[in-house]
């Protein structure tokens, strides 16, 4: 199967910078599901002996004198639930849950969670650091193996991929929060092992080579190695897929984030990384 | 290294060591997993005194010995960051009980007092200032019944405090006309200091000050030279044990306030791990069937080495007493698809020798040196971004980063060396690239 990337940029372009601009569109509006780890507050997960009424509990909830909450089933019964609430104090939260599981006869405290609103923001600030600390690390060793625009490259496919699972994440209302952190930290990791991987190839096929337009050089590339590319990326998303279906909430999560990621990072190794690098090679290298 | 057959020795031997490693000593779960309580505390700065390291290194001893006096609980305390600590108590919900006993400061001293001579009202300033001397502060101390009403308020002037929780040798619980009290031992100096103290003051009460708070105000009847106390007030045998757990350990350095609190129920947890442990089985057969559909004896080559990367990295993590969070687990499984890439990498390149018609045997020794540096190139690039994760990101992120980066370097050593080792003796057992790739 030979692939003509370079020749078909024009149809990749588009696609990318469609799915970037609509990811930022629904960032902004439709806003990211910030878990508790970020805005602090309280989450308590109850099961009930009976079928709750998710008006009834939001009732009793605001009477106890909470308001601003988010009721949510967990499983199709509507036996177990989950109560995510500003933050109160331990006794509120004690009291709220003795009423709603009427001292215990009701049901059971399965999980609860207080998180101070400065951990959130400590979260916050360590997020922000992290991406920042990662881009520039990875340009720098990155400048060093290889060369500086397939530093750039690299980076322009990397936090596109990101995005773009914000974007999904934004959309499908997917909470964000520690394990989510994880998960996309992980795709950017694992995008960039496969934008490393092709850009291996290109650099062999490079050596000797000066011209200014290596359109040529990089199809050949992407395809000797698309194989391992696709194989690569395959053995991932099984894993992946697998633990999405059958790894439980908790996995569930981190696996879904992780199954778009993949996907995208292929997608982007192939299709973003090396037309960005070709067209930086052609504009700015010395003939 | 070993030729033939015996070279297929070497893997049931480190299966076999890695086994032992695991059975002696075992796998530890986290909180998330196992179920139990979590608390985040931070320490505050005081007037007298700000956080330092010496301050969280006797925040730490003291908690220590406040919850697990015999250290036979399984407790986990951890230093976070520079003011924080974390105390994890699997399997236990008390999470009340655990606060309760962690957060009282348990300050203890023992100050001279003297009974106004005249009624509050109807001393000056000035008297009430001399009297008073240098510290010392006007206080009250109210004493109750058994009923809990209240029976007397006495106002007393504080002095000079004349010895401290740290003059104390023991505590222990006593009783004194059928009532339970809590005994006091001086140490050597304060011995000493308690007798001085007494001589001086007979007559007066001497204050025993609890966390800011009178307790007990009895009156010197004579001069106390065997270095022996009792507290008695109205406290409830629980209050009573409680307290005298918290004398004994020390009183904490600072004050300390609750940043997060937190109960797992084990429920959740052992429904996560039952659901992993079965996808984490899928996903290897998954992978295995792959594996073999692609790349053929080489194939089953790399599954044989991604088991022997299981069973090496298990070992590691229970040789380092590491405790397993549900993220750690997430941090192994990825960590797996990545051995499986190296493993790739190598195969595609063997193939293309293969396919070259090149000599088998150097084939393999090749695809395996020219795979080397893509693969070094590619899994550093991942481990810059773990090592970020774990240097500055803290609890869950840095367990899973460190799973990560410790399971892509086992990775690396059961694909460059062990796959390897396997391939070559393949090669040489049936003489040629039969079902190779």
């Amino acid at each position: 199967m030979k692939l003509d990337v370079i020749g078909k940029e024009k149809i990749f372009w588009p696609i990318s910078a469609v799915l970037v601009v609509v990811s930022l569109f629904l960032i902004f509006t439709q806003g990211l599901n910030l878990g508790i780890d970020f805005t602090g507050g309280v989450v308590v997960h109850l099961r009930f002996n009976e079928v709750q009424d998710i008006s009834a509990l939001r009732k009793s909830i605001n009477d106890f004198g909470v308001t601003k909450e988010i009721v949510q089933s967990i499983g199709k019964e509507g036996k177990e639930w989950v109560i995510k609430i500003p933050p109160i104090t331990e006794e509120k939260r004690n009291g709220m849950v003795k009423l709603l599981l009427d001292n215990g006869t009701k049901g059971v405290l399965l999980e609860s969670n207080l998180i101070g609103p400065t951990v959130g923001q400590e979260l916050q600030k360590q997020a922000i650091l992290i991406i920042l600390l990662v881009v520039v690390l990875l340009l720098i060793y990155i400048t060093f193996r290889f060369e500086f625009f397939m530093a750039v490259s690299a980076i322009v496919a990397l936090l596109h991929d990101p995005l773009i699972v914000l974007g999904v994440a934004a959309l499908l209302k997917w909470e964000v929060n520690i394990a989510f952190l994880a998960a996309v930290l992980t795709l950017m990791g694992y995008s960039l092992n496969d934008t490393i991987v092709v850009f291996d190839r290109v650099r062999d096929t490079l050596k000797g080579v000066y011209m200014a337009d290596i359109s040529k050089e990089i199809n050949i590339s992407i395809n000797a190695v698309l194989r391992r590319t696709i194989n690569t990326s395959v053995t991932t998303i099984i894993v992946v897929f697998i633990m999405m279906l059958f790894g439980g909430k908790v996995l569930h999560e981190f696996s879904r984030v992780l199954f778009i990621g993949a996907i995208v990072g292929t997608y982007s190794s192939l299709f973003v990384a090396t037309p960005v690098f070709g067209l930086l090679h052609k504009v700015f290298a010395k003939d | 290294m070993l030729k033939g057959k015996f070279r297929f020795l070497l893997f049931p031997v480190i299966v076999i060591i890695c086994i032992l490693i695991i059975w002696l000593q075992p796998l530890r779960f986290g909180l998330d997993i196992r179920g139990g309580a979590r608390i985040v505390i931070e320490a505050q700065d005081t007037e007298e005194r700000k956080v330092d390291m010496l301050t969280m290194e006797t925040l730490y001893r003291v908690i220590q010995k406040r919850l697990n006096p015999q250290g036979d609980l399984e407790l986990i305390v951890q230093r976070k960051g520079m003011k924080q600590m974390i105390v994890e108590v699997p399997e236990s919900q008390d999470v009340e009980g655990i606060l309760k006993m962690i957060s009282k400061q348990a300050v203890l001293k023992f100050v001279e007092a003297v009974a106004p001579p005249k009624p509050l009202d109807e001393m000056s300033e000035e008297e009430k200032k001399i009297l008073l001397g240098g510290e010392g502060r006007i206080a009250t101390y109210t004493t109750f019944d058994d009923e809990g009403v209240t029976k007397n308020t006495y106002t007393l002037f504080l002095k000079d405090v004349v010895l401290t929780g740290e003059d104390l040798k023991d505590v222990y619980l006593g009783h004194q006309e059928g009532m339970p009290v809590i005994g006091l031992k001086f140490t050597a100096d304060g011995t000493k200091k308690f007798a001085e103290a007494t001589e001086r003051n007979i007559g007066n009460p001497i204050a025993i000050i609890l966390d800011g708070k009178i307790i007990s105000a009895p009156t010197v009847r004579s001069a106390i030279l065997n270095g022996q106390a009792i507290i008695e007030g109205n406290f409830t045998q629980k209050e009573l044990t409680e307290l005298i757990i918290q004398l004994r350990s020390g009183s904490l350095p600072v004050p300390i306030e609750i940043v997060e609190n937190k109960i797992v129920g084990p429920l959740l947890g052992q429904d996560s791990i039952q659901k992993g442990k079965f996808a984490g089985m899928l996903g290897l057969i998954g992978v295995t069937l792959f594996m073999f559909i692609f790349y053929r004896a080489a194939g089953v080559s790399a599954v044989v080495s991604l088991i022997m990367y299981l069973f090496i990295y298990l070992a590691i993590i229970c040789l380092g007493k590491t405790t397993l969070t549900l993220s750690g687990v997430a941090g192994i499984v990825l960590s797996l698809g990545i051995a499986v890439d190296a493993n790739i990498i190598i195969f595609e390149w063997l193939r293309e020798e293969l396919h070259m018609g090149k000599d088998v045997a150097f084939s393999v020794g090749d695809s395996f040196k020219r795979a080397f540096w893509t693969i070094f190139d590619s899994n550093l690039t991942t481990i810059l971004a773990a090592g970020v994760l774990f240097f500055i990101g803290t609890g869950s992120v840095k367990g899973f980063a460190m799973t990560l980066c410790l399971g892509i370097m086992v990775s690396m050593f059961t694909a460059l060396v062990l796959n390897r080792y396997i391939l070559e003796g393949y090669v040489e057992m049936f003489k040629g690239k039969k079902f190779l790739v």
